[in-house]
């Protein structure tokens, strides 16, 4: 069986692919072959926003994601370089609550992002009160998780994931932010549409038609008070079914 | 970072730093020693831990001019002593680090199976990085192949350097059962060329979805040059497995928390990198150098760590290690991890490992998941106690006894069994991952 390579002049080139990540829509995964320019993009979108709320040199910012995550965690690794913040990684599993407890307990953290409803079932596991989260000054939590830690007197920034791309919540609260040199994003009997901005890798790579997210919500065209051009979306619930 | 074109290899070539690779050992032993006379200073001014060991010892590092000074005089440190340094001061890093928090690239965190996650701070393109490309490209992977991405756990960052190093581009993945589809859709679609890594759980869970999904995994993984196996001893099931579907693995293990260690096509015994690390084996409860071959505790020294660098790091880890150059051609050690200084059993003066019993366990279908863990109270003991996970909601008849009576055919001892959920253990942690020894 052949394999599939690119040709070496053709690998560092701004749409080859430099990795592939995944998402889930109704149950179903989807693989995403992602380009050299929309990591680079992603990156800068992330630096911009998660700059904007506060995290800065030397601040230490736990990122806690899955292995699975990469097309959509690695532009968060490569912001937190841009800022001269130092990566503390930890994974999104109910198991490793623990790690995550524990680096909150053991470092003056300056951020933790992408608290997700794993880890805070985790902490119920462990008997551990998300007040606990008190500790970090900047949280930003998975859509899903962001309840839950407002119940616990908590107020978390929201991100989502949307397809392969990361929703980042501003300090303005009224809604969240996607890379808009990256994506358009639409509205389609109420699910969330994207459509990469840039050429892809190309057809026999990827298909590049409208994107279904599986994610109720509604684009608000507004400017934002935060003064970001980004497209802001406003997620009404969960994934659809 | 996003990072720059490198420079190109010679994708003809079985090695991507052949210089280094293939070095002879006089060559490779003025190198360490370069490199270990330029990283003790800076330690012992740096690293709280190291210099605190060191004055205790009664030794400064002007004392050492050489490879024999240093295997006579330095102290060693372990993982007690840094969890003690932490304690002590205060010190989440255990005293080791040698530069401000700011020039730390990631700060990762190892396993914690035998307690809380010990913090290890990174730099950018460490001996992790470079190590890991050189075995990716003996596994098979050149410039623009895929890898199929799926480590243990996300604690030591995506580390996307080593994958751009070659470049490869990475599938990513979860190594949990959870993933398989994804793991065969991108198998079928973009032909990778390794997959790394893979345990004998997954390695069971792909048989399993193979025979559900009606897929055979001969013809989705057969693009595969190389499957990298980590995290616990290869199991003969497993083995068998892999090579039903076609698939050679290469065994990866931890070089004492200073890089990873691969085996090469050649599969004997994983391959340190001596440039990167200075490898020593000592013999057990000793300072004496092990002989070449024998079993010993492996001691590993970072050589190009400049964030937070061991020295002389007693790893727990018993090995077999040998300096005769490779088949491969490579010349750097090798070695073949044995189990834990920790975790040995001694029954009437017989030394018994978790990798010892993991044979008997997986012969018996209702534990064939190898999910098991020894009754360690102390060292020394009058007899083997293991508690054994079993597959299913409830225990079939006999299943005691069946573990028993594996366990004395395999090895010639009757244990004490104790049957627990399979979900019992995997509370511990994940499947390769848990605790092997319990002292309750």
């Amino acid at each position: 069986m052949s394999q599939v390579t690119a040709p070496m002049e053709d690998v560092w080139s701004d749409r080859s692919v430099w990795g592939v990540g995944r998402y889930t829509v109704a149950g179903r995964t989807r693989l995403w072959p992602s380009t050299r320019a929309e990591r680079a993009s992603a990156a800068a979108h992330a630096t911009q926003h998660l700059g904007a709320l506060g995290i800065g040199r030397g601040d230490l910012v736990l990122l806690v994601s899955r292995m699975s995550e990469g097309v959509q965690a690695v532009p968060v690794e490569d912001a937190v370089a841009n800022l001269d913040a130092v990566l503390c990684p930890a994974d999104g599993t109910v198991a490793d609550s623990r790690r995550v407890i524990s680096f909150l307990r053991t470092f003056p953290l300056g951020a933790v992002l992408g608290l997700g409803p794993s880890t805070l079932e985790g902490c119920r596991q462990l008997d551990i009160p998300l007040s606990v989260f008190e500790r970090a000054p900047i949280l930003v939590a998975d859509h899903d998780a962001v309840g839950p830690l407002r119940l616990a007197g908590l107020d978390p920034f929201g991100w989502r994931f949307l397809g392969p791309c990361l929703a980042i919540e501003c300090r303005s609260r009224a809604g969240l932010h996607l890379d808009g040199d990256g994506w358009q994003v639409t509205e389609v009997d109420g699910e969330l549409i994207l459509r990469p901005s840039r050429a892809g890798p190309g057809k026999e790579i990827r298909d590049d038609g409208p994107l279904a997210t599986g994610v109720i919500g509604e684009v608000n065209p507004d400017p934002c008070s935060c003064g970001s051009r980004d497209p802001r979306v406003l997620i009404d619930s969960g994934p659809t079914a | 970072m996003i990072a720059e074109p490198a420079a190109a290899h010679d994708p003809g070539s079985r090695y991507l730093d052949p210089a280094i690779e293939t070095m002879a050992r006089p060559e490779l032993e003025a190198l360490q020693t370069e490199r270990l006379l330029e990283r003790l200073p800076q330690v012992y001014e740096h690293s709280a831990l190291m210099r605190s060991v060191w004055q205790a010892a009664g030794i400064s590092w002007r004392e050492i001019t050489s490879l024999e000074e240093f295997s006579k005089l330095a102290p060693f440190v372990d993982k007690d002593r840094i969890r003690q340094f932490r304690a002590d001061h205060a010190d989440p890093v255990g005293g080791l680090l040698c530069v401000p928090h700011a020039h730390i690239a990631v700060l990762g965190s190892s396993s914690g199976t035998s307690g809380d996650p010990t913090p290890l701070p990174q730099q950018a393109n460490g001996p992790l990085v470079v190590g890991l490309a050189r075995d990716f490209w003996e596994a098979g992977a050149r410039p623009g192949d895929y890898v199929a991405n799926a480590q243990f756990t996300y604690r030591s960052s995506h580390a996307i350097e080593r994958f751009e190093r070659i470049p490869v581009v990475p599938i990513f993945l979860d190594q949990g059962t959870e993933d398989l589809e994804a793991l065969f859709d991108a198998s079928v679609r973009f032909r990778p060329t390794v997959l790394y890594v893979v345990n004998n759980l997954l390695i069971a869970a792909i048989d399993d979805y193979g025979t559900r999904s009606g897929r055979d995994p001969a013809e989705v993984l057969a693009s595969y040059k190389s499957v990298i196996f980590g995290g616990e001893p290869l199991s003969d099931r497993s083995r068998a497995l892999l090579a039903r579907w076609g698939l050679r693995a290469q065994q990866m293990t931890a070089l004492g928390d200073v890089c990873g260690a691969i085996e090469c096509r050649e599969a004997d015994g994983c391959h340190t990198w001596e440039d990167l690390a200075l490898v020593e084996h000592l013999q057990l409860d000793s300072t004496t150098p092990a002989a070449d071959g024998e079993r010993g505790e492996l001691v590993v020294t970072s050589l190009t760590e400049w964030v937070a660098p061991l020295i002389r790091f007693r790893s727990g880890d018993i090995v077999e290690l040998t300096r005769r150059p490779c088949g491969c051609g490579r010349t750097h050690a090798r070695i073949k991890v044995l189990g834990r200084t920790g975790d040995e059993i001694v029954i009437d003066g017989r030394s018994i490992l978790p990798r010892d019993v993991w044979p008997a366990i997986e012969a018996v279908p209702a534990t064939a998941a190898g999910l098991f863990q020894l009754i360690r109270r102390e060292r020394h003991s009058d007899r083997l106690r293991i508690r054994v996970g079993y597959r299913g909601t409830s225990m079939a008849a006999g299943l005691a006894a069946d573990v028993a009576s594996s366990v004395e055919h395999h090895l010639g001892l009757v244990p004490e069994v104790e049957l627990v959920p399979e979900a019992q253990l995997l509370r511990l942690g994940p499947p390769h991952k848990i605790p092997r020894v319990s002292a309750v």
